[in-house]
């Protein structure tokens, strides 16, 4: 590709603001991710708060905290509201998935590696890369914006069925029938015609209002652009990433000589490219819903709140459920492949040995890629469509466990007859393999379709997102901040910080969500503000309050990393070029990269893994045969 | 120190395995499944125990590889790493073991499923007149809407092709009570499930039973409960707990707005028809004694909770 049109940039603005340096960009989505994994997780522990202890929360929270007594509306009571409640982990899940596992993945990762890892100078589109992170800037608008709504932030789960996301109040008809006791909590009701002339902002907004639940209104809308921004990020941020991967691979660079981080950002961009389209036209539906008044998701009959009705529709509920999940089923992957990547790379570098089977583990992400797009009826199974459906779904279903597990034989094949090197990197990435297991084998319960009649919509299904997505995306973030944080700030992270973090992360964590699969093995449903009004679930509630506590604690032991980041930014000691001695691309630039990368363009003759080998100096052939550090190592980039 | 990491990994999963066994051998805690009282909760639950066996199996097969490792090959360790790349035999090996143990999950779940949800239901894409199979001892219409389930009980038996037309239009005679789910045991039972505003989901724990109510359709459904837990007292006019004094709970398992967790409901499963009938008999003259009015579905307040017994 051609890279003149990109030159090297010139003033502060161009140089770390609107920078077309896929470095910078990558450091950008690094650290809004890093802002919105904290407002993430202060949401996921106001769920814990109120399931730990359910209706005195904020008693408790009082006891520590006198000073937010002003902030809280006294109409609560010491209560958190159970409306407010469906707005906490809504946003929760919605901020930790579009916001935080998404960009860091994809958008810091994926920037930052691949034009490195593959020995490119920059990305293809060096503007579009740019504008993949700004467009997420009006996507952070409507998300923080929604909080001060009218109705307060979306409420309908990050996964937004309709009717209850999508049903409208036409505000230009009379609502007589709105039920008064069971909407007096919500504060959106339109303002009575009569009293004043509403403004035109005003009668927009009563237009959006939902008969369902306060939070459908503006927060909802505000939701769905939110997301239909994110969603054009990604999609630029992904054309690019096959574009740079297919194109601009240095000389030698063959495809089965990638990284697997490259293979994963490689196979999530394809996903991508070809999922999210389904997702934006689903969310443009739901805004058209909202806003204009089509009924997509409508059924012909319409609705009835109370003794209101809604007017008819012609669409279908349901229809959702196929167009989110064809995307979100392949959106799990998208928030877990690169982190497969990584954390091979990662651990073989560690490892000081070859990854055992390159080949079967690129061919398993293909297939897990595959079939992640024939699996998204599993989410499904009970939610009324056909049955019959469902056989095929769990066929897919369980074949597609199959890649996974030859994933885990391959890296514990890797970690045989090695000689590890523990450091936070490493044990970060060794957590995620023990993790995934989890996860994994949690998925096959649920594949089952009778298991899930059960299970389905309990806490199991909590367990498992959060094995998979923080025991595992999580923990593998982790293992790639330690691990490229020398490259990316030319300093290294506090290993004994990182350990202490790690052990406690990973003990609390633990904590925290395995318990939960004993909450679904009872039937606990997610999502439920109070459990403690079911006989069934009262013997439960120890472990919830457990589950809360350690909670809370891993969210404050989150501060080790956040300090260790920061400070290590300014403060670590200076990292060579290549601290690790691995031998993938990216450690034989300077730490950190100038423009354009590498000084002179690398000829690559060797696998990524070329380690343990015998006749070489150090025991190892970097990608170019180099092995420069050795040469350098000591002189100062 | 470096043994230090292979015994947390073990510590953490032993841990782990630790809570689920705790969980299963003492079910005086309540942490494991609750009580089974329908053919499908015992067959859903062969299944969980088949899945766990296997998963067991695996799970204690790949972490303790893991962690044998992790104390067996430290960098301080003598020798040095081995220059393995793969191994062609262990990959088809490696790939074959796991679909086989899955394959024999799909097979045993399948029949499992086709029972509990489609054998011998007509199929819903015709839109015909009767949506259930032929076999029903009792339909019950069960429609949900923010946030109460609103149960409508047949007292005259219904022909076969008139049951989408008693769904929507109902008979004078029939019983509507909220959040009130009354079978006998033995009873095969047809559900006709439906929702006027969002979707909700039809939870009974003890029946291992769970299916949305869509918005705009109408899903059916079946069980047959093997336990009993109550029974009708004529003499105290209601229904008393047996000697299981088992308190059997329905739930929405789907978001529907702020209290979608207070959609709480009861299942109370009669020994025997005559014990039905009669409840059904005494409710029906209870609540023909009220305001026939103040029993159509729209008229009740959301806030009501418990049915006309209790
Ligand atoms: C062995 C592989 C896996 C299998 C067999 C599997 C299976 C399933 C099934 C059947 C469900 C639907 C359960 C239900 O709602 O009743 C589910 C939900 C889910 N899975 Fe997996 N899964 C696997 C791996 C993963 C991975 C790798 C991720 C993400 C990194 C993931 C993330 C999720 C999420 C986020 C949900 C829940 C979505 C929601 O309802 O909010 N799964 N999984
Ligand atoms: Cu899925
Ligand atoms: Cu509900």
């Amino acid at each position: 590709m051609n890279h003149d049109s990109h030159p090297a940039p010139g003033n502060f603005l161009t140089k770390y603001v609107f920078s077309g340096d896929h470095k910078i960009i990558g450091i950008q989505f690094l650290f809004s991710g890093l802002l919105f994994w904290i407002l993430g997780g202060l949401l996921a522990l106001g769920v814990r708060l109120q399931l730990g202890w359910p209706n005195q929360a904020l008693n408790e929270l009082l006891k520590w905290f006198p000073s937010l007594a002003d902030s809280i509306p006294a109409s609560w009571g010491s209560r958190i509201s159970p409306e407010f409640y469906t707005m906490l982990f809504t946003m929760h899940a919605t901020v930790m998935i579009f916001f935080v596992v998404v960009p860091w993945l994809g958008g810091a990762f994926g920037n930052y590696l691949i034009p490195l890892m593959i020995g490119a100078k920059d990305m293809a589109f060096p503007k579009l890369n740019m504008l993949s992170y700004w467009v997420l800037w009006p996507a952070f608008f409507f998300l923080l914006a929604s909080f001060f709504v009218d109705g307060g932030a979306a409420g309908s789960g990050w996964t937004a069925y309709p009717t209850l996301s999508s049903a409208t109040q036409n505000a230009d008809i009379p609502d007589p029938g709105l039920d008064a006791a069971a909407k007096a909590t919500t504060p959106t009701n339109p303002p009575s015609p009569t009293s004043m002339e509403p403004g035109l902002w005003e009668r927009i907004k009563n237009r959006w209002n939902s008969p369902a639940a306060g939070q459908s209104g503006q927060g909802q809308v505000y939701w769905l652009l939110a997301l239909i921004f994110s969603g054009t990020s990604s999609m630029m941020g992904s054309v690019n990433y096959i574009t740079t991967i297919l194109n601009c691979r240095a000389p030698g660079m063959t495809l089965m000589r990638m990284p697997l981080t490259v293979w994963g950002m490689f196979v999530t961009a394809i996903l991508q490219s070809l999922a999210l389209p389904v997702l934006t036209v689903a969310l443009i539906m739901q805004f058209l819903d909202r806003t204009v008044g089509t009924v997509f998701f409508l059924p012909p009959a319409g609705l009835a709140f109370g003794n209101w009705q809604t007017g008819t529709g012609g669409g279908q509920p349901l229809l959702w459920q196929h167009l989110f999940w064809f995307y979100s089923h392949p959106a799990v992957y998208i928030m877990i492949l690169p982190a497969m990547g990584m954390v091979s790379d990662v651990l073989v570098a560690f490892c000081r040995k070859p990854l055992f089977g390159y080949k079967p583990m690129v061919f398993s992400m293909i297939g897990i890629a595959g079939l992640g797009f024939i699996v998204w009826g599993h989410h499904m199974f009970q939610s009324g469509m056909d049955p019959r459906l469902g056989t095929g779904f769990m066929a897919a279903t369980v074949l597609i466990a199959v890649p996974s597990a030859v994933k885990i034989f391959n890296w514990l094949a890797t970690i045989w007859g090695s000689r590890i090197r523990f450091t936070s990197a490493s044990l970060n990435a060794l957590a995620f393999i023990s993790m995934f297991i989890i996860g994994g084998l949690s998925g096959i319960y649920m594949a089952s379709t009778p298991v899930d009649i059960y299970i389905h919509d309990t806490y199991f299904i909590v367990a498992h997102i959060h094995y998979v997505l923080f025991l595992s995306s999580m923990f593998g973030i982790y293992a790639g901040i330690h691990f490229w944080f020398p490259k990316m700030f030319g300093r290294t992270m506090n290993d004994s910080l990182g350990k202490v973090h790690f052990f406690l992360t990973f003990l609390l964590a633990n904590g925290t969500f395995f318990p939960m699969h004993i909450l679904g093995i009872r039937g606990h449903p997610r999502r439920y503000y109070d459990p403690t009004i079911f006989d069934w679930l009262a013997s439960v509630q120890p472990l919830n309050q457990f589950v809360s506590i350690c909670a809370i604690l891993l969210g404050l032991v989150q501060v080790i990393f956040l300090a260790n980041f920061l400070f290590s930014i300014f403060f670590g000691p200076k990292s060579g070029r290549n601290p690790w001695e691995a031998n993938t691309l990216e450690w034989e630039t300077p730490s950190p990269p100038g423009h354009g990368n590498f000084e002179t363009t690398p000829i690559v003759l060797h696998g990524p893994y070329e380690y343990a080998v015998t006749t070489a100096i150090n025991g190892r052939f970097s990608q170019t045969g180099l092995n420069r550090d050795q040469i350098q190592q000591g002189n100062h980039p | 120190m470096h043994r230090f990491w292979s015994l947390l990994f073990a510590a953490v999963n032993m841990a782990c395995l630790a809570l689920l066994v705790v969980a299963y051998a003492y079910p005086g805690l309540g942490w494991w499944l609750p009580d089974s009282a329908s053919t499908q909760a015992n067959e859903i639950d062969s299944l969980f125990y088949l899945i766990t066996g296997l998963c067991a199996f695996f799970f204690v097969a790949t972490q303790g590889i893991l962690i044998y490792s992790l104390w067996r090959f430290p960098s301080t360790a003598p020798g040095s790493p081995s220059p393995i790349h793969g191994h062609p035999g262990l990959e088809i090996g490696w790939t074959i073991a796991p679909l086989v143990g899955l394959l024999v999950i799909t097979a045993a779940s399948l029949p499992v499923w086709k029972e509990a949800r489609y054998q011998g239901f007509p199929p819903p894409a015709l839109e015909g007149t009767n949506p259930l199979p032929p076999e029903a001892d009792q339909v019950i219409l069960v429609t949900a809407r923010q946030w109460d389930w609103h149960l409508k009980y047949a007292t005259e038996s219904l022909p076969a092709e008139g049951i989408r037309q008693w769904a929507s239009v109902g008979n004078p005679s029939d019983l509507i009570i909220a959040n009130e789910l009354h079978v006998w045991k033995g009873a095969k039972v047809s559900l006709l499930l439906r929702t006027t505003d969002v979707i909700h989901s039809f939870f009974v724990p003890a029946l291992r039973l769970k299916q949305d109510t869509l918005p705009g359709k109408t899903i059916p459904m079946r069980f047959e409960a093997t336990v009993s837990n109550v029974r009708f007292d004529p003499a105290e006019g209601r229904v008393v707990p047996n000697e299981t004094k088992a308190s059997w709970e329905i739930a929405c398992a789907e978001l529907c707005g702020g209290n979608h967790f207070r959609m709480r409901g009861k299942l109370f499963v009669h020994p025997d028809r005559k014990s039905y009938d009669a409840w059904l008999d005494h409710s029906r003259r209870q609540t023909r004694s009220r305001s026939l009015t103040a029993m159509l579905p729209n008229a009740s307040s959301s806030n009501q909770k418990e049915g006309a017994l209790q």
